[in-house]
């Protein structure tokens, strides 16, 4: 998988189903690519929204740093508000 | 049917001298291209709108509904959108052209199921095949106009797939339904990939790249590669087993 599809696979599958996520439990995690951050080394920015500005790339790494948490009930980044947390914009 | 305004201001440039610099021909291809576009946006809101009150009725999880609800309008926006862009490129007013649609039945007698399916199909499939086409269309684009909209296009295109997934992970989908699903995604993807790998019926086979339209050949090469490596993962990814080669072509 070459990095802006794994990008993608991040930022559109595991972070869409954490949002299940967010009032129910999601399944097990299947990461295909292990060049995408760990939860704890990101911290959801709001600003990224406003940074993403830049280029589709920069975007991508802002839905990055949503919360990729799977299989927790408390998928939700903290202090988010449900259900469009402003660290789920990409671009 | 007529359509009803969001009244959302998108702020696109209302010309681009990229644009004004385009022979005559290829800007009324792409004023086509962009009318054609209008049309499979407001179909996929009126779909987004007509299973907002069944998932509310089988009592998906919440999120999902709000988001679904919130993609119905988006999708209006993105007609108006692709409309704006039709007149920058035709250099004159155009019609918002009517849209017939039917919602389609999968003939199963589960109502979760025949919803399940709609929200894959449209979500999970369609819509996150269109975040990949966008992101290729947005790295080609360079023309003010055409970046300006698909960037914003791409962003809410991905709230769209990820309420696919969002459903799929939630309780509202049992066990016994992901198995049948598991059967049922390889129809589906049979049924939009090629959707996706038609000629465009305007546009030159080699695209305008520099206006965010790529060749036949990359947009090709752009749905294979997400069907591949996100679309099929992405069901194992929310436990539903589909098979690496479930669309072979």
């Amino acid at each position: 998988m070459s990095r802006p599809v794994s990008r993608l696979f991040h930022a559109v599958v595991v972070v869409g189903a954490s949002l299940g996520g967010c009032s129910h439990n999601a399944p097990a995690s299947e990461t295909p690519e292990s060049d995408v951050p760990e939860p704890a080394a990101v911290t959801p920015e709001p600003a990224a929204a406003e940074a993403s500005e830049e280029t589709a790339d920069a975007g991508v790494d802002a839905g990055e740093a949503a919360e990729p948490a799977t299989g927790a009930s408390n998928a939700c980044p903290p202090g988010s508000e449900r259900p469009f947390p402003p660290c789920y914009w990409i671009l | 049917m007529s359509h009803p305004r969001t009244n959302a201001t998108h702020e696109l440039p209302s010309g681009d001298t990229l644009v004004d610099a385009l022979p005559d021909s290829l800007r009324a291809a792409i004023a086509k291209h962009w009318t054609r576009r209008v049309t499979s946006e407001l179909q996929v809101s009126r779909a987004f709108a007509a299973l907002v009150p069944r998932l509310r009725a089988l009592q998906a999880d919440t999120t999902v509904v709000s988001m679904m609800e919130r993609a119905a309008t988006e999708e209006i926006a993105h007609a108006e959108l692709c409309l704006h862009l039709a007149e920058v490129y035709a250099g004159a007013p155009v019609t918002m052209p009517d849209v017939p649609f039917a919602m389609p039945h999968f003939g199963f007698d589960d109502e979760r199921l025949e919803v399940a399916l709609h929200v894959t199909g449209l979500c999970c499939v369609n819509e996150t095949l269109a975040t990949a086409y966008l992101e290729r269309c947005l790295s080609l684009a360079r023309a003010p106009v055409a970046v300006a909209a698909n960037r914003m296009h791409l962003r809410e295109e991905i709230d769209h797939a990820r309420l696919g997934w969002a459903h799929l992970s939630s309780r509202a989908v049992t066990p016994d339904l992901r198995e049948q699903l598991s059967t049922c995604v390889p129809r589906l993807l049979a049924a939009n990939v090629p959707l996706w790998e038609r000629e465009d019926a305007f546009l030159p086979s080699e695209g305008v790249p520099d206006h965010g339209l790529p060749s036949h050949e990359d947009a090709c090469r752009t749905a294979r590669a997400a069907t591949r490596d996100l679309v099929i993962p992405g069901f194992r990814h929310v436990g539903i087993e589909v098979r690496a080669d479930a669309f072979a072509g």
